[in-house]
């Protein structure tokens, strides 16, 4: 068999780019279910939060402890490729609750809105810097989060914690629906 | 020195196998999903895929998901071994070791 040095380049190339088409799409399939349980968890969390603080606290405590749960479970099914799965879903949750805990030490005392906008921001900046290395669908969903939370804290804070249930759970569902397309 | 191997260049099935072995051990594709993500236009995926499987590079494998039938197909681990080799052969080439004469 007799292959030219530009066809075996060509080949290559073909061969590299089919292979990362693959490996994206799989990582919006693994990511696809990520976003849906931390869409219902921001809306039922913060339709609770519109509710009355307390029940928002609750609410976050304990919907936070199930989503956790629920991204080790996906771990472990997503992660059968790669080592470790269960233990890096729950190092990115332990890295986010870290981070919120630090920014009450730095800066206290925050309310639940501020805590909320705060984490919402976060995970937004998680989601575009990780989107860049990895799929510009997520950069997609990072920015809206993050814009939908700047835009709620501006002009709609009465109503932030509903318009965060709507618009950054909502579009975190989305973003999963979106995902699985891919 | 790795060889060529003349089913896995076809350009059609090199995608397919260049899709499969980026999957994990053990997971497979939909026969949609897996020509989307080839980018495969060929109207004869049916024809690669059942070449592919008769040299044992690839599996097919059929279930159901509830009512509706699913054909997955999946990379074998001598499919992996010869994809890997192929890809080898084809940088041998551009990088000269390999004559292009054969």
């Amino acid at each position: 068999m007799t292959i030219p040095a530009e066809e075996a380049a060509s080949a290559l190339k073909d061969a590299e780019a089919a292979a990362g088409r693959s490996a994206r799409a799989r990582g919006y399939q693994s990511g696809s279910g990520y976003l849906l349980v931390w869409g219902a968890v921001w809306t039922l969390a913060n339709i609770a939060a519109q509710i009355s603080e307390r029940a928002g606290e609750l609410a976050w405590t304990g919907l936070v402890i199930l989503g956790v749960v629920a991204s080790m479970v996906m771990g472990r099914r997503f992660g059968s490729g790669v080592a470790g799965g269960p233990v890096k879903a729950l190092l990115v949750a332990a890295a986010i609750g870290g981070f919120g805990l630090c920014v009450q030490v730095v800066a206290p005392p925050l309310g639940l809105a501020q805590a909320n906008a705060l984490a919402s921001l976060a995970v937004g900046a998680v989601y575009i810097a990780l989107g860049s290395a990895g799929g510009l669908r997520l950069s997609a969903v990072g920015a809206v989060v993050m814009a939908a939370t700047v835009v709620g804290w501006l002009f709609l804070r009465d109503w932030f914690f509903l318009w965060s249930a709507v618009v950054g759970g909502g579009g975190l569902i989305l973003g999963g629906l979106w995902f699985r397309k891919a | 020195m790795a060889e060529a191997d003349e089913i896995i260049h076809q350009s059609t099935r090199l995608r397919l196998m260049s899709v499969l072995n980026a999957l994990p051990d053990g997971e497979g594709l939909e026969f949609k999903r897996l020509k989307a993500i080839a980018q495969a236009t060929d109207g004869n995926l049916g024809a690669h895929l059942a070449t592919l499987e008769k040299a044992g590079y690839i599996a097919i494998d059929k279930d159901f998901v509830g009512k509706r039938p699913r054909t997955q197909a999946s990379i074998t681990r001598p499919g992996r071994r010869a994809y890997e080799q192929h890809l080898q052969y084809l940088r041998d080439i551009i990088e000269g070791v390999v004559r292009e004469d054969g």
